[in-house]
């Protein structure tokens, strides 16, 4: 959790992701339906990359999140359908299996150094897949084929809407997580686990806590993207084979800057209606255009990697930083001057 | 009563024995310095205390606890605490939250406004309050080592290991950190100090334990050290006795 890629106090930032969440919404509900189903999967993929970044900030790289995804669009439909939930509460419901998950493969994962959390999360899509499409649990999941769901019972104006008030809410978990106790350790863990040990931190706890919030966000991601979007679930969604529902909150909070929830907010707003376009542009060339436009993301990861590092977010945020203190330095040589020209 | 006692303890990576069977012995309150050539085991010894590895073999006991194969953070929360040769801060946070996030998950458990006033107190005491809402990264050398000492103390650490607290120090900046750590040792707490230069801690110490592959070579008062023949002679060298 970098808290150096800070600007204004925390109520400011708040209530500028606020407007910005209400000006997509309203944007998009003008311009029609077609953007309000995109601005929706905004809200969706923002709850999903915060889940993501939150972990990369805890020095975990999960390469494995729609696992957790999966888990929730899953959990969802079967809470809605087998057991009877009211789709509300099962949006609610449901991502506690995520939680579940989370904290299970957090409590490996904290255990793993380095890569090897990438390697065990990216290990654990193909099973993920494989429970899905099982004839054991057909019954429920329906196989291959994938789940139909039941409408949401709300009035589709209030989906929009309803997703992002949900989206801040995840905005608003994250940044108490940060500003409160928790977010120090979590801070000292990234930067430095051994160091983090000797200050009294037990990092393996707070690692595996850390999965569970994750684990939960994701789930919720994946029930929202299912209850407010597509009404359906594929055993696709799970990442395996085609791993690009893993790979999007990567792409979006690296580019936007992982490194605060604003960046990742950033990231998603620009990059998820231009995935959209890449996607539809390419299918009129091509039947694999989804996996033309993670080319095009990843060459411009690439490129502006080597130009900012901490995403674009980082990048203004120094550029921001760094003109204040420049303003300040000569605040400062201008009172001196003052003083010596006064003697 | 010792407060912390090392017996036996050995430790090997591969075919190298790091450590082979180190007794160490700290009493409260004391300042003890340990030196040694490079690759006598100073630095495996701090941290096979501080839990960074298990030993081979050996016991580790700390204030009448067996901690030998105690989790790190379990260790600093019963009052062990370090510091590291190339200092190791927490880059994404602040001076003061540096120090604050040791008092929080310390000895003790505090919120983060009480951890935040505490650490503003302990910047003040080691000299760097100025610098307190800058980030690590912008830190001097000598800076550097002072937040360390302010975070062992933020841990109301009982007994801090300085490994090689005088590295790439000199002059002003040297004396600097060594009056911070005299102060600290004179209100009460239990320092062992590595170095790889004796005259550091010649004046400071009052006791000195030489360490020499992987053993204790020798111990005793400044001036007995300083004049054991074993010492002289594999460490210090022929000149040291002349002088």
């Amino acid at each position: 959790m970098s808290m150096k890629l800070d600007l204004g106090s925390t109520f400011i930032r708040a209530i500028a992701v606020a407007v910005v969440l209400a000006i997509v919404a309203a944007a998009s509900t003008i311009m029609g339906t077609y953007p309000t189903l995109i601005a929706i999967t905004i809200m969706v993929f923002f709850v999903y990359s915060l889940s993501w970044s939150l972990l990369a900030n805890t020095g975990m790289v999960s390469l494995g999140q729609a696992l957790f995804f999966a888990l929730g669009a899953y959990a969802y439909g079967i809470f809605a359908i087998s057991y009877g939930m009211n789709p509300i509460a099962a949006l609610f419901v449901g991502p506690v299996m995520g939680a579940l998950a989370g904290l299970a493969v957090g409590f490996i994962s904290a255990r793993l150094r380095d890569w090897y959390v990438g390697i065990f999360t990216f290990a654990l899509t193909p099973a993920g897949y494989a429970l899905a499409v099982s004839s054991q649990l057909q019954p429920w999941t329906a196989g291959a084929v994938g789940l139909a769901t039941p409408r949401f019972p709300l009035g589709s104006s209030l989906w929009l809407p309803f997703a992002t008030v949900l989206a801040f809410a995840a905005y608003l978990v994250i940044m108490i997580i940060k500003k409160r106790r928790i977010g120090y350790a979590l801070s000292a863990i990234n930067n430095d686990e051994t160091a983090a040990g000797t200050v009294g931190i037990n990092a393996r706890l707070y690692k595996t806590i850390v999965f569970g919030i994750s684990g939960y966000m994701a789930a919720l991601a994946g029930a929202m993207f299912v209850a407010l979007y597509t009404s359906y679930i594929a055993p696709d969604y799970f990442g395996y084979p085609d791993i690009s529902y893993s790979v999007w909150p990567i792409f979006y909070s690296m580019i936007g800057g992982m490194g605060s929830p604003e960046g990742v907010l950033l990231g998603t707003v620009l990059l998820d209606p231009l995935e959209t376009a890449i996607r539809s542009w390419l299918s009129g060339i091509s039947v694999v255009g989804g996996n033309l436009a993670l080319v095009i993301f990843g060459l411009l990861l690439v490129v502006v990697l080597l130009k900012a590092p901490k995403g674009i977010y980082g990048y203004v945020a120094k550029y921001v930083e760094s003109r204040k203190a420049r303003a300040r330095r000569a605040a400062e040589a201008g009172t001196k001057a003052e003083v010596s020209t006064g003697q | 009563m010792s407060m912390l006692e090392v017996s036996g303890v050995v430790k090997r990576f591969g075919g190298l024995t790091a450590l082979n069977g180190v007794e160490l012995s700290v009493r409260g309150g004391e300042l003890v310095g340990i030196i040694g050539p490079n690759g006598a085991g100073k630095t495996t010894l701090v941290n096979v205390v501080m839990g960074v590895y298990y030993p081979d073999s050996g016991r580790i006991t700390f204030d009448g606890h067996d901690i030998t194969r105690m989790p790190p953070h379990r260790r600093a929360k019963m009052g062990l605490s370090r510091t590291y040769q190339v200092p190791r801060p927490f880059n994404d946070l602040k001076v003061i939250d540096n120090v604050a996030v040791a008092a929080m998950y310390g000895s003790k458990d505090l919120p983060v406004g009480e951890a935040r006033e505490i650490a503003e107190d302990l910047l003040r005491r080691v000299r760097l309050a100025e610098r307190a809402e800058d980030y690590p990264e912008s830190l001097s050398v000598v800076e550097l080592r002072k937040l360390e000492l302010a975070r062992a103390l933020a841990q109301e650490a009982k007994l801090v290991f300085l490994d090689e607290v005088s590295a790439g120090l000199v002059g002003e900046d040297l004396r600097e950190v060594l009056s911070v750590v005299r102060e600290l040792h004179e209100g009460g707490m239990t320092i062992v100090m590595i170095e790889h230069v004796m005259k550091v801690i010649f004046n400071l110490a009052e006791r000195i334990v030489v360490m020499m592959n992987g053993q204790k070579l020798a111990e005793g008062t400044p001036s007995e050290v300083s004049s054991d023949a074993r010492v002289v002679e594999s460490y210090l060298g022929r000149r040291w006795s002349e002088v």
